[in-house]
C-alpha cells in the first residue's frame, strides 16, 4: 500500500500542475463565514455623480441647519434671562404687537410662517406676550392699526367733530380693560413695541400711523372717488388669489354689480362705505347682482340700509335689511367671505395741511422692523436655493433685531445711522452688494424709514405693482410719505455694541440641553452621585426641573 | 334652588359643601405632594434641610401665585361674559 499509490500521483500531479488552484480572494474572514466575496473599489461613474450630488447637497442643508440653530439659540440666550424675572400677579407682562401681512402674490401663511420660525423662538426664549394685528389683503393692516389708533384717541377723550355720541364699548377687550383698572391689575408702564415684518407690512404701517394720527376720527362723510371704496373688497382678493395674473374675469363680473347698486342708490346720496358693505367679495355671481337691484327698486330695504348704517365698521350683517326668506338666504351667499376693510380716512396729500391729534404722545411706540425675503416664481428657482441653502444669514439678523426689540435698553430716533440690514433682498446675499454700500451716496436713503429693506421691492410679485379699473389706494405701490412731525415722534429699536459682543461670544448652545453622552449617563445611571438611573424614573427629566 | 322644600335644600347644600371641601383637598394634596416630590430627596435626617425649607417656599409660593394669576384672568373672562352676553374671542 505504501508503494503503491506513488505511481498514479506522480502521474496525476504531472498533469494537474498546469491548472493551480485559484488564489483565494477577498477579505478571509468574509468567505469563511460564507458571504460572497465583497471587492473594495469605486462605484461606478453614474453612480459617483448621483452621490456626489445628493451628498454635498444634502450637507449643504445641514451645515445650515446647524448653523442656523446656533445663531437662533444665541440670541435666545441673550434674552432668557428676562424670562427668569418674577412678575407680580397683579401685573400684567409686557405685551408687544406684532405686524403681519400676507406677501404680495401669497397668502398670509408665508408670513405666519416666517414668524414662526425665526421670529417666534426669541420671544418665547424671553417669555414675552404679544398682540398680532394680521393683514390678509393689501391695506388690511393699514386700516387695523388706524383703527386701533382711533380707539386710543377716543379713549383718551377726543370727541369726534360730528358731535356723535361716544357710546362705551362692548367689546370684550374693553370690558376687560375697564375690569382691570377697577381690581387693581397695572398694565406694563414701560415701553411696549411694535414688530413690522417686511417691506410691505413696513408701508401699510406708515401709511396706517399717519392715518390714525393725523387723520379725523370720524369717516370722511364724502369720499373723493366713491368707486375706490366701492372696490376695496372685491378686485384685490382676485388679484391677491390669481397668482399668475389672470385676473380679467373677476374684476368684469363684480364692475356691473356694483354700478346697478350705484344707479339704484344714486338718488339718495350714499355714504362711502354703504356701497363697500354690500359689495359682493369677488365670486359675484349675476344673480346677486339681480337681488341687489331688486331689493333696491322696492324702496325700503335699500334705503333703509342707507339710514341705518352710518358707521364704517358696519359690516355686512349688521346692516342687512329686514327681507323675506328667500332674499335672506340670497344675502347670506353673498355675504363677504373676509372682513370689510375700513377705507383710509385721510390721503397722503393732505398729511401737511391736517391738524395732529391733540393727544399724541411725543414718542411714539419704538419699532422693530424685520426682513421678509419672499421670492416666488419658477424661473427664481436658483435664487431660491441659494436663500434656502444660506438661511443662518436670516436667522442671524432677525434674531439680532428682535433681541433689540425684547431687551428694549436702546432707542434711537430714526435719522441717525447704524449699521443694518439696508436694502439686500436677503441678509445672506451680502457679498454681492455689500462693498458699495457704506460708499455708495444713495446709501444714507436706507437709514431712513422711507429706505428701510427697500430690496424686497425687487422681490415683489407683479401683482403688487398691476393697475387695474376702480382699484382702492395702493399702499404697497405708492411710496412712503412721512410727515415731519410723524417724522421725529417715530422711534426705533437697536443693538447696543456691548449686548451684541457678548451675543458674538456666546457658542449658541442651549444651557437646559445635556449632550447625547450626558444623557445617555443619566438614563443608564452612571453619573456619580448614584443618582436614580433613568429608566427607572419613567420620563427622563421631564419633571426634574 | 327655590323649588326644592327646606329638607332637599338642606340635603343641597350638604352636598355642595361636601363637593367643596374635596375639590379643595384635591389641590391641595396635589400641591403637597408636588412640591415634596421636587424639593424632599434627603432622608437621612428627620428634619428638613435648609436648602429642601427654600424649595417648600418657593414652590408653594410658585403654586400660589400661579392659581392667583389664574383666577384673576378667569374673572376678568367672566365678567366680560356677563357684560356682553356672549363668550369672549368668538
Amino acid at each position: 500500500m505504501a508503494d503503491k499509490p506513488p505511481v498514479p500521483v506522480e502521474s496525476v500531479t504531472k498533469d494537474v500542475r498546469p491548472t493551480p488552484q485559484p488564489k483565494p480572494t477577498g477579505n478571509p474572514v468574509f468567505r469563511m463565514m460564507g458571504m460572497p466575496n465583497f471587492r473594495f473599489k469605486l462605484p461606478s461613474r453614474n453612480w459617483l455623480i448621483f452621490l456626489s450630488i445628493t451628498g454635498s447637497f444634502t450637507t449643504a442643508i445641514l451645515y445650515d441647519r446647524y448653523h442656523r440653530k446656533r445663531a437662533q439659540q444665541r440670541w435666545c440666550n441673550l434674552v432668557s434671562h428676562i424670562a427668569h424675572e418674577s412678575l407680580p400677579p397683579s401685573q400684567m407682562p409686557r405685551r408687544i404687537t406684532i405686524f403681519l401681512s400676507a406677501p404680495p402674490g401669497d397668502s398670509i401663511r408665508a408670513a405666519r410662517e416666517h414668524f414662526h420660525e425665526y421670529v417666534k423662538p426669541v420671544l418665547a426664549a424671553a417669555a414675552m406676550d404679544w398682540d398680532v394685528i394680521e393683514g390678509r389683503r393689501e391695506g388690511d393692516v393699514r386700516a387695523g392699526l388706524a383703527e386701533k389708533i382711533r380707539k386710543r384717541r377716543r379713549k383718551d377723550g377726543e370727541e369726534p367733530l360730528t358731535g356723535e355720541e361716544t357710546k362705551p364699548s362692548e367689546e370684550t377687550e374693553d370690558l376687560v380693560q375697564e375690569w382691570r383698572v377697577k381690581a387693581g391689575v397695572q398694565d406694563w408702564e414701560g415701553v411696549q413695541g411694535d414688530l413690522v415684518l417686511g417691506r410691505h407690512t413696513w408701508k401699510e404701517y406708515v401709511r396706517g400711523l399717519h392715518e390714525g394720527w393725523l387723520g379725523p376720527l370720524d369717516p370722511p362723510l364724502e369720499t373723493a372717488e366713491p368707486s375706490a371704496a366701492k372696490n376695496e373688497a372685491s378686485p384685490l382678493t382676485a388679484e391677491q388669489q390669481s397668482s399668475a395674473g389672470d385676473d380679467g374675469s373677476p374684476t368684469s363680473d363684480t364692475l356691473p354689480t356694483s354700478d346697478l347698486l350705484n344707479a339704484t342708490a344714486g338718488s339718495a346720496k350714499p355714504p362711502p362705505d354703504i356701497a363697500e358693505t354690500s359689495t359682493p367679495t369677488d365670486h359675484a355671481s349675476p344673480l346677486t347682482a339681480e337681488q341687489q337691484l331688486s331689493a333696491g327698486d322696492d324702496g325700503s330695504p335699500i334705503s333703509e340700509m342707507l339710514q341705518t348704517s352710518d358707521s364704517p365698521t358696519a359690516t355686512a350683517d349688521s346692516a342687512e335689511p329686514p327681507i323675506e326668506p328667500a332674499q335672506a338666504e340670497a344675502q347670506k351667499v353673498e355675504k363677504p367671505k373676509t372682513p370689510v376693510q375700513i377705507p383710509p380716512y385721510t390721503s397722503t396729500s393732505a398729511y401737511s395741511s391736517a391738524p395732529l391729534a391733540p393727544t399724541t404722545p411725543m414718542v411714539l411706540p419704538p419699532t422693530t422692523i424685520l426682513p421678509l425675503p419672499h421670492l416666488l416664481g419658477f424661473l427664481n428657482t436658483p435664487i431660491r436655493i441659494y436663500r434656502f441653502l444660506n438661511r443662518r444669514h436670516l436667522a442671524d439678523e432677525t434674531g439680532r433685531e428682535v433681541a433689540a426689540l425684547v431687551l428694549a435698553s436702546y432707542i434711537r430716533p430714526w435719522d441717525s445711522r447704524s449699521e443694518g440690514t439696508g436694502d439686500l433682498p436677503f441678509p445672506g446675499d451680502q457679498n454681492s452688494t455689500g462693498d458699495q454700500r457704506s460708499e455708495d451716496g444713495a446709501s444714507q436713503e436706507r437709514w431712513k424709514p422711507e429706505g428701510v429693506l427697500e430690496g424686497e421691492e425687487r422681490d415683489w410679485h407683479k401683482v403688487a405693482w398691476k393697475r387695474y379699473q376702480g382699484e382702492p389706494e395702493r399702499v404697497w405701490r405708492n411710496s412712503i410719505v412721512i410727515e415731519p412731525r410723524i417724522r421725529e415722534r417715530m422711534r426705533r429699536f437697536d443693538l447696543p455694541g456691548a449686548e451684541e459682543d457678548q451675543a458674538r461670544k456666546d457658542d449658541g448652545r442651549d444651557p437646559a440641553a445635556k449632550g447625547l453622552w450626558a444623557s445617555v449617563k443619566q438614563t443608564m445611571g452612571w453619573e456619580e452621585d448614584g443618582a436614580v438611573k433613568g429608566w427607572e424614573h419613567g420620563s427622563v427629566g421631564a419633571e426634574s426641573e | 334652588m327655590e323649588a326644592l322644600n327646606a329638607n332637599e335644600q338642606r340635603e343641597f347644600q350638604n352636598i355642595y359643601e361636601r363637593k367643596q371641601l374635596k375639590d379643595f383637598m384635591t389641590v391641595y394634596s396635589r400641591l403637597i405632594q408636588n412640591c415634596f416630590e421636587s424639593c424632599v430627596n434627603d432622608f437621612t435626617s428627620k428634619t428638613l434641610a435648609s436648602r429642601e425649607q427654600g424649595c417648600v417656599m418657593r414652590c408653594v409660593d410658585k403654586h400660589q401665585k400661579a392659581a392667583e394669576r389664574v383666577q384673576l384672568r378667569f374673572t376678568e373672562q367672566n365678567v366680560a361674559l356677563m357684560q356682553s352676553g356672549q363668550i369672549p374671542g368668538q
